[in-house]
């Protein structure tokens, strides 16, 4: 089974198999489209993504590899947030920092369904608590001017949900 | 809020609190009374009146634009005005000038701490909640309110609604909202002729600043309110979405004086979806929409009442013009079809339609149906309802449409003569499904349904995902005999099944589980003739075959009992949604401690069989 080198931005270099690296569109690109050759054994710089978060990454990728394509689902499935794997939960268990962490560095590597099942994690974060809470969560500051929370709420009132 | 921002000393009592000004512009802070050097008529004015707006200095800068439409329309407006509304106006005038003064608000906090996830990241979260949450996400930071507001996917996903004239207890917060140019890109609005004519000043201002955001408009008007309507639309040159809807009492005039009086050059070009309701009350509204919209994808016309109304009016010519219209954009449409509309669509210069739905109108021969899907044959969905008798023209249909992906076939009305109903043949629906390899959704409403099919018609199109069968007729289940008599060699990949209305034979029922591996959605509900054909014995068996199952729905099985439940609940732990509908024999209180192990599951009693 062929495989080519990655480099992170602290100078590691993983050896990883070519088929599990393609699970990253941003590194299918450069294979396919750019005709980068991995047979050189030069590695390939990924400059936005450390050591530790690639090394997750490719776990998750390792599990999820022979995954079929996702169909395409409507946008009222889009809204569910509890059909995340017990797998991908249990790998997602893992401190705020490391979980933004992932995100950016899938988003860098073009990964959907890793974006897409840590957008559900963290929207279940969000689901159910007060704006105080997600606060303390998330380590936001309040930073309304006096005055203007009262004046989303005002026009909170006049919203409703779409109907379908 | 407890402060007067000019002079900085609190409101202490209730008096000096009703006498206090809320700016309405950006700040919305409030002022005492004698800081703003309002006169006390003046005070009076403003809390009485809908449409007066006051600004402190700071704001009315940024309010030019509301300030000279509303100065304008005083102009335009005197000569009509009596002298008490003169003396109003002049009000309005004073109170506009605002207050002078040179007091300075204390400077924003610009830095804003956020996580550091890109903004389109945090979009992509959003996207998972819904409306309650989403007004949560809004009031944690100034950045969040932004991305929710900013981001069209996510401000299209809900609706800012307002009536015209507002009721009495909204009239404040409204004068806030609408003074604020806000981000609501999907506005619903229910229009009432204007009581006085500070409502149409105040109403034309909102706009003004309002309209230029607005992408999804619902409006709900009277043919006197139409003149206001066509104002609103002209302040609105981003709209996308049209919707016109219409009060009950309707009375089709006033659209021949409102075309002549429309700019020639008032046109909507962004414009791409066009819903009409109450289509046959409103055949008049047509030739507007056919002057104002000429780059429409999509067009639906419901009706209630019937054609016979809409032929009248001149619905044929009115449709096809605007067909013609918009025939170089249009890819959908919904709509009671003549022979002469349909050979419009069907002469068109290119194959371009992809969604298609007609009305039944018993004058329209399948041959018709047949030889548009020859020109369009890039159709995805089709939904019709004719009469025919030879099912070759299916099948031809199925051979002219390579991409077709959801069928629907509304049986025409049982009350026609016995000679021309709809037969499906045995055998014909199974074939005219597997002639279709893209097929991913078929709905069939209100006919005869020969169940031994059944097994056939799931199987033998492996694209299908989706299957509605909606009350069928009542002889369907006469015609069943053993179903199973030639088992499918395959399993269905069907994930969403559902049999509202029909006489599902007991046999289906219980074997559903296996013919259908993948299900996800199941809603099950019956005729109260045959009511004793579902129990707690057949759950006992379906139960434990459905492993992927999310969403249930049980209407009208009276001999079902908790037991069921307690099947659901050991068998499919994955059950997001629970609905339950006249199934007298389960208690609510016990059915939720039945439930309890589904852990977040969303159960509903009482709900409907539709």
């Amino acid at each position: 089974m062929s495989t080519i080198k990655l480099e992170t931005s602290d100078g590691v270099k993983f050896t990883v198999k070519t088929q599990v690296a393609k699970c990253s569109g941003t590194i299918r690109t450069m294979l396919e489209d750019i005709g980068i050759n991995p047979q050189d054994g030069e590695a390939i710089p990924l400059s936005n993504v450390h050591s530790t978060i690639l090394q997750k990454i490719l776990v998750w990728a390792e599990h999820h590899v022979d995954d079929p394509e996702p169909p395409r689902e409507d946008a009222d499935a889009a809204k569910r947030t509890d059909d995340i794997c017990s797998w991908d939960e249990d790998f997602l268990k893992v401190d705020q920092r490391t979980l933004f962490d992932v995100m950016l560095a899938a988003n860098y590597l073009d990964m959907k369904q890793l974006i897409a099942v840590c957008c559900k994690t963290v929207a279940n974060m969000i689901k159910g608590k007060t704006a105080d809470q997600i606060r303390r969560t998330f380590n936001i500051e309040n930073d309304f001017p006096p005055g203007e929370e009262d004046k989303i709420r005002l026009r909170n009132q006049f919203c409703e949900e779409r109907s379908r | 809020m407890n402060q007067c921002r000019k002079c900085n000393a609190t409101f202490d009592s209730d008096l000096e609190r009703r006498w206090s000004i809320v700016c309405s512009g950006h700040c919305g802070r409030s002022f005492h009374v004698r800081c703003t050097r309002l006169s006390p008529e003046q005070f009076c004015a403003w809390s009485d009146e809908v449409g007066l707006l006051w600004f402190c200095p700071e704001c009315l800068p940024a309010f030019n634009p509301a300030v000279d439409a509303i100065r304008k329309s005083t102009v335009t407006r005197v000569e009509e005005l009596d002298t008490k509304l003169d003396r109003g106006l002049d009000r309005v005038e004073g109170l506009l000038m605002g207050m002078s003064g040179t007091y300075k608000p204390e400077g924003f906090k610009d830095e804003v701490f956020l996580p550091s996830l890109p903004t389109e990241i945090w979009e992509l979260i959003f996207q998972h909640l819904n409306l309650y949450t989403l007004k949560t996400v809004r009031l944690t930071c100034r950045s969040w309110n932004e991305i929710v507001t900013c981001c069209p996917s996510l401000s299209n996903g809900y609706v800012f609604k307002m009536s015209m004239p507002p009721k009495a207890t909204d009239i404040k917060h409204l004068r806030k909202v609408l003074a604020w140019p806000g981000q609501y890109t999907n506005v619903k609005v229910t229009l009432e002729p204007f009581a006085n004519p500070f409502q149409a000043v105040w109403w034309k201002s909102a706009w003004q600043s309002f309209g230029q955001n607005v992408q999804i408009l619902k409006c709900k008007a009277k043919n006197e309110t139409n003149p206001i309507m066509m104002e609103m639309l002209s302040h609105m040159p981003n709209l996308k979405d049209f919707t016109y809807d219409q009060t009950d009492d309707w009375r089709d005039r006033m659209m021949e004086g409102l075309i002549d009086d429309l700019p020639s050059t008032f046109r909507l070009d962004n414009v791409q979806r066009l819903l009409l309701e109450k289509t046959d009350l409103n055949v008049g509204m047509i030739s507007i929409f056919t002057r104002i919209f000429k780059k429409l994808k999509v067009i639906k016309f419901r009706t209630r009442c019937g054609p016979l109304f809409m032929m009248e009016n001149g619905y044929e010519q009115k449709c096809v013009d605007l067909l013609r219209a918009n025939k170089n954009t249009l890819e959908e449409v919904k709509l009671y079809p003549t022979n002469r509309i349909l050979d419009v669509l069907s002469n068109s210069s290119k194959p371009q339609l992809k969604r298609v739905s007609f009305d039944f109108n018993e004058q329209i021969p399948i041959g018709k149906i047949v030889q548009l899907t020859k020109r369009q044959h890039k159709i995805e969905r089709l939904c019709i309802s004719v009469t025919f008798q030879e099912v070759s023209a299916l099948y031809e249909i199925a051979r002219n449409l390579p991409n077709l992906k959801s069928f629907k076939f509304a049986f025409p009305s049982l009350k026609l003569a016995a000679s021309t109903l709809v037969n499906f043949a045995k055998d014909s629906l199974p074939n005219f499904v597997a002639r279709c390899p893209k097929l991913r959704a078929v709905t069939l409403i209100m006919g005869r349904f020969i169940w031994a099919d059944f097994p056939a018609l799931v199987t033998r199109a492996p694209s299908l995902d989706q299957l509605k069968l909606l009350s069928p007729d009542k002889d369907s289940h006469s015609q069943a005999g053993d179903l199973f008599a030639d088992v499918p060699a395959q399993t269905s990949n069907l994930r969403h099944l559902q049999l509202d209305g029909c006489e599902v034979p007991e046999q289906l029922a219980r074997n559903v589980g296996y013919l259908c591996p993948q299900l996800e959605l199941l809603h099950m509900s019956r005729f109260p003739a045959y009511r004793e054909w579902l129990q707690d014995g057949t759950m006992e068996e379906l139960c434990p075959t459905l492993e992927h199952l999310r969403e249930i729905k049980l209407y009208g099985f009276e001999y079902l009992s908790e037991r069921s439940l307690e099947c659901l609940v050991e068998n499919c732990p994955g059950v997001g949604k629970l609905l339950l509908g006249k199934c007298s024999q389960i208690n609510e209180d016990s059915a939720r401690d039945v439930l309890r192990p589904l852990k977040g599951a969303e159960v509903v009693f009482g709900c409907d069989m539709g």
